[in-house]
């Protein structure tokens, strides 16, 4: 059985079904009447048969070594462990990063660790130390009060009536049991000291870690003052006007040299002035109390209570002279004059530019 | 899907006719949840799935190298219809089945058998041939790759020498074929 290769691809197409027309014809009629032919063919078909069947074999296995069942297909059990694994780590993760922020919290806390045990004592049971808020609350008001470093104020007898900080800041400043922890504040505090005021305004943190809650502590040092009495001292008042009506203080001639004397002993600083003082025997003389004053604002006026005056931001070294005109008192200072009214608070000296007044002011 | 997204219907077919075996891969996964449901609906079960799919496929495979085929619906849609087909065709095989065992027809069964022993004897002398061969002659009787395509796979110099080695590869499988066994029994 000999096969050529023209052969060969005659019936390779007409297997494949691509012979047409006369070709056709022809390889049918030798198919039809060549038993041989017949055979070449067959067994042909055979083996094209057993080839598709083995590259379809072969496919098939590629196909299914590629996809897998598993990886196309998960099984839901497959899934459902994988979800719970998720679940899983996701749960510890939350439960690690709440564990971590809760214990941070409870460490920041101030008044858990920096605020000191307060003994309990008859006056202070029942009593529930204010939070840092509050204290910064009462700091804000300057009005009134200034926070500055105390220096020259540490009593705390003086500091209590001040205002609601200072009980604060006693609180606060008690010792505690622990003497180590004593120490530490108390070295803190000398630190404190030592620096610059202007530090000692810094407002107070509200829950800051343990080791800033110390610093509450030393800010809870700062001294509170009031308005600064510098010096005290007595002038004759002059009533310029014969109907000055201060019969009541009216002062003869002895009383006005007791007056004068005493004035003397209690200034000596004023010494210098004495020259300065008029002392006039008109007809209406009185004395009166004129204090200097520092105002913690830096505030300039007076405060006039009917026989005494207190001046706030004058130099106590400057001369003043007082007259009294119509019950109204005078100041002439640095050459000009002011008006003095009788208040409780606190007002501006009122400079008089009325020239006919002025004029008999300074006559 | 081996690095690839989603492919447009020309590319796969194009890359079928250029003897891309991915594809098929690719044809599997992307139309396993539509013929699985499809099977399912239609008395079928999860062990018939892999084995219509595959051999849908597969013709998609072997109908995309013909050189008369013209896609003119959607691949998604083509492939589903060979799917349909192939399963139909499968449940008739299966009523047909149980029907001839019904009948007890036993002749029918003794000729095939005859058919798969002819089969096996040639199926072992393919495989013991040489590989090229056997892939060269796979590549045009089954995938039905052009003399060209086949060319550039097994790394020949054009089609004329890829139709020369292919029909010395028939040649040498025929004369094995006949050397180790009667002709008569072929036949």
């Amino acid at each position: 059985m000999n096969m050529n290769e023209q052969t060969y691809h005659s019936i390779d197409a007409y297997l494949n079904g691509e012979l047409h027309g006369r070709k056709l014809d022809e390889f049918k009629a030798e198919l039809r009447t060549n038993k041989n032919f017949q055979e070449i063919v067959t067994i042909q078909e055979k083996i094209i048969a057993v080839i598709n069947s083995e590259r379809d074999k072969e496919l098939k296995e590629y196909i299914t070594e590629k996809t897998g069942k598993q990886a196309v297909n998960p099984a839901p059990i497959y899934r459902i462990w994988m979800l719970t694994a998720a679940v899983i780590v996701l749960l510890i993760s939350a439960t690690v990063i709440l564990t971590q922020y809760v214990s941070t919290t409870h460490k920041e806390s101030p008044t858990a660790i920096a605020l000191p045990q307060k003994k309990k004592t008859a006056d202070s049971e029942g009593y529930e130390p204010a939070p840092p808020k509050e204290i910064e609350a009462t700091v804000i008001d300057t009005q009134t009060l200034a926070i500055a470093n105390g220096s020259d104020k540490t009593d705390d007898s003086e500091a209590t009536d001040k205002n609601l900080l200072l009980e604060n800041k006693n609180r606060l400043t008690e010792p505690l049991d622990d003497p180590e922890s004593n120490d530490i504040i108390r070295s803190l505090i000398e630190k404190d000291k030592s620096k610059d005021t202007s530090k000692s305004n810094t407002p107070l943190v509200k829950n800051k870690p343990t080791n800033q809650a110390i610093v509450v502590l030393k800010s809870a040092e700062i001294e509170v003052r009031g308005d600064e009495l510098l010096a005290f001292k007595s002038f004759i008042v002059k009533g310029i006007e014969p109907d000055f009506s201060v019969d009541a203080t009216k002062l003869n001639q002895k009383q006005l040299e007791i007056a004068t004397r005493k004035k003397k002993d209690k200034d000596e600083n004023a010494s210098s002035e004495k020259e300065d003082i008029i002392i006039d025997y008109a007809p209406t003389f009185r004395e009166i109390e004129i204090e200097y004053w520092k105002s913690v604002v830096n505030y300039k006026g007076y405060q006039y209570s009917g026989n005494k005056v207190k001046l706030y931001g004058i130099d106590q070294n400057k001369i003043l002279n007082f007259k009294e005109l119509d019950s109204r008192l005078y100041l002439k200072l640095e050459g000009k004059q002011y008006y003095l009214d009788k208040n409780s608070k606190y007002n501006r000296l009122v400079e008089v530019i009325n020239p006919t007044l002025l004029k008999v002011l300074n006559d | 899907m081996f690095g690839i997204g989603k492919l447009a219907d020309h590319i796969i077919i194009e890359r079928i006719k250029q003897g891309d075996e991915k594809m098929l891969v690719y044809l599997y996964k992307e139309h396993h949840t539509m013929v699985k449901n499809f099977i399912l609906k239609n008395n079928g079960d999860d062990s018939a799935v892999d084995d219509i799919l595959q051999d849908t496929v597969i013709a998609v495979w072997k109908n995309a190298n013909k050189s008369e085929f013209l896609l003119q619906a959607k691949l998604s849609t083509y492939v589903m219809a060979i799917g349909k087909n192939l399963w139909f065709k499968e449940l008739k095989k299966r009523t047909k089945f149980k029907l001839v065992d019904e009948d007890n027809h036993l002749g029918q069964g003794s000729e095939e058998m005859n058919l798969d022993m002819d089969q096996n004897i040639i199926r072992q002398l393919v495989k013991d041939m040489d590989k090229t061969c056997s892939q060269l002659l796979a590549y045009f009787y089954f995938d039905g790759l052009s003399t060209k395509v086949i060319a550039e796979k097994l790394g020949y110099a054009n089609a004329d020498t890829v139709k020369s080695k292919k029909y010395q590869c028939f040649k040498k499988l025929q004369g094995t074929v006949l050397a180790t066994y009667n002709k008569e029994e072929l036949l």
